[in-house]
């Protein structure tokens, strides 16, 4: 299940990551991982919506909220966000 | 069929942040010593037209707050700390006043049937304009966004949805706008909902109105507040120098609770609180009507049960605008005349300025601590008074044994309410 993350995919989680340690504020960083659900971290609807837009910002990159719809983990949520760095990178 | 019996109302606790306190303890001290908290404004919050000097809280950190008076491991804490992390600050003024207020009637948060029989009302509305003028700022200047948690937290009745939270209250809850009579007409609904039985207590927080400077030029060219650039010249409340009003930031909350409640609890009464009135005096603008100012005031003796003749002491509504202060006086002379035995008048505003929202919360609190601690502040700027056969405390803190106490809330549209306590 724990497949390794390519540099970019790492690079994507770790800022995703710092977000949401910012916006839900008591979380332990140990218990974020790929396979977890922001809702399941305590992530409100308006955390997950902060921490996508703070992510947004610091990769510069703007998904559209439909995209956005189909993630359930962080991992299905970096897969996002890389696809949209790899468009603005072609 | 029996009618159901009305309860007696106390209040078993207080909380306060202002511009010259941050807990109940030193409020008393800081009245006593008549410490004054107007300064002038920082350049970001003057403008062409406004107000120059305000009564601020100065350096407000609600963590370091909650760290003094709560222990890390509490529920409230923890909670404290997960809500009001990115909160407003008006929300955060609020909250560290309620979690005082809380812990001063010996509330547990963690209790399910407490929180079940218990109620919240946040006096106030637009209370963050702060908060409004950064997001239009924020949307305006396109390379920033606005924040999402604004869609929640513009709403001032976020605030209702914080406490609860944090409190692990389940009972109604609701905010109350009435302007600057705000603070009392809160206190008039939790005073109704416990004397009827509705709940068995009442968390009554004033919020604090934490203005921008749209909010201080408007006050500016409307003439309501005073344009010193002096701090220590204005408020004057009653004084022939008055020229308006001194915005002062600050929340206050008290607990109402039954007399049963409390006794069944084995906690003591700060004080009691006998009757509240609140009437509209049908005209929509910021000018005082002195005939509804007297309405108001024997509609809250006669729901105390007590005559003009047995109230010690009035803490004025007192803002230091020319208008306000003259219809005041009037009024005050109406109900209680000038004969011996008239009641000593003081305006808390004058030291600690005119939270708006919260005004008439934290003048409960200066009442029910100097009832306490036997004395009435000074009215520091009080040189020349425009009335001089009204029974003014002069610029120091006397001596008095009140056991009586009327307090005045006049809000623009035509909100007038006063309230009537006595010791406990």
């Amino acid at each position: 299940m724990n497949v390794p993350m390519d540099p970019e995919s790492q690079r994507i989680l770790e800022i995703v990551k710092a977000n949401l340690l910012e916006v839900v504020f008591d979380l332990n960083p140990d218990d974020i991982v790929p396979e977890s659900n922001m809702t399941d971290l305590g992530a409100n609807s308006i955390d997950r919506v902060e921490v996508v837009m703070y992510a947004s910002e610091a990769l510069q990159v703007n998904v559209p909220t439909v995209e956005l719809h189909g993630a359930s983990t962080l991992a299905d949520l970096v897969e996002i966000f890389k696809r949209h760095t790899s468009d603005r990178s072609r | 069929m029996q009618r159901a019996r009305e309860h007696e109302v106390v209040c078993t606790g207080g909380g306060v942040i202002c511009s010259i306190a941050s807990s109940m303890t030193e409020l008393g001290l800081a009245l006593r010593e008549g410490q004054r908290g107007v300064q002038v404004l920082p350049p970001e919050l003057i403008t062409a037209r406004g107000p120059r000097v305000a009564a601020r809280v100065q350096d407000f950190d609600h963590v370091r707050w909650l760290e003094e008076i709560e222990t890390p491991v509490s529920g409230i804490w923890k909670r404290a700390r997960k809500v009001l992390h990115n909160a407003t600050r008006s929300t955060r003024l609020g909250a560290v006043a309620a979690v005082e207020a809380w812990r001063d009637a010996r509330l547990d948060a963690e209790d399910p049937a407490l929180g079940a029989g218990t109620g919240i009302i946040v006096a106030g509305s637009n209370l963050s304009q702060d908060y409004m003028a950064e997001n239009l700022g924020a949307l305006a200047a396109s390379e920033r966004r606005v924040n999402p948690k604004f869609a929640v937290s513009y709403s001032d009745s976020n605030q209702v949805g914080c406490l609860s939270q944090m409190l692990g209250v389940r009972g109604p809850g609701m905010t109350v706008g009435a302007a600057s009579a705000s603070g009392n007409a809160a206190l008039f609904q939790a005073w109704h909902w416990v004397r009827a039985g509705v709940v068995e207590r009442c968390v009554v927080v004033g919020a604090a109105s934490v203005l921008s400077p749209v909010e201080l030029e408007a006050f500016g060219i409307l003439g309501a507040a005073s344009l010193t650039g002096e701090a220590s010249a204005a408020p004057r409340p009653f004084d022939k120098g008055h020229d308006g009003f001194v915005w002062g930031e600050a929340a206050a909350a008290v607990v109402l609770e039954s007399g049963e409640s409390a006794r069944r609890r084995s906690v003591s009464a700060r004080g009691r609180v006998l009757g509240v009135s609140l009437l509209l005096d049908a005209r929509h603008g910021p000018e005082p009507v002195a005939a509804a100012e007297v309405q108001a005031m024997r509609a809250a003796l006669a729901a105390a049960g007590v005559s003009a003749q047995e109230i010690d002491y009035v803490n004025a509504h007192g803002t230091g605008s020319p208008a306000g202060d003259r219809a005041e006086c009037e009024a005050l002379r109406e109900v209680f005349g000038l004969g011996p035995g008239r009641p000593r008048i003081n305006a808390t505003k004058a030291l600690l300025g005119h939270g708006l929202s919260s005004a008439g919360l934290v003048e409960l609190l200066a009442c029910l601590l100097q009832v306490e601690g036997g004395f009435l502040h000074g009215n520091p700027n009080l040189v020349q008074p425009i009335d001089a056969q009204l029974s003014l405390v002069a610029v120091d803190a006397e001596s008095s044994e009140v056991r009586l106490a009327l307090s005045n809330s006049f809000g623009f549209g035509g909100f007038n309410s006063s309230l009537v306590i006595s010791a406990p």
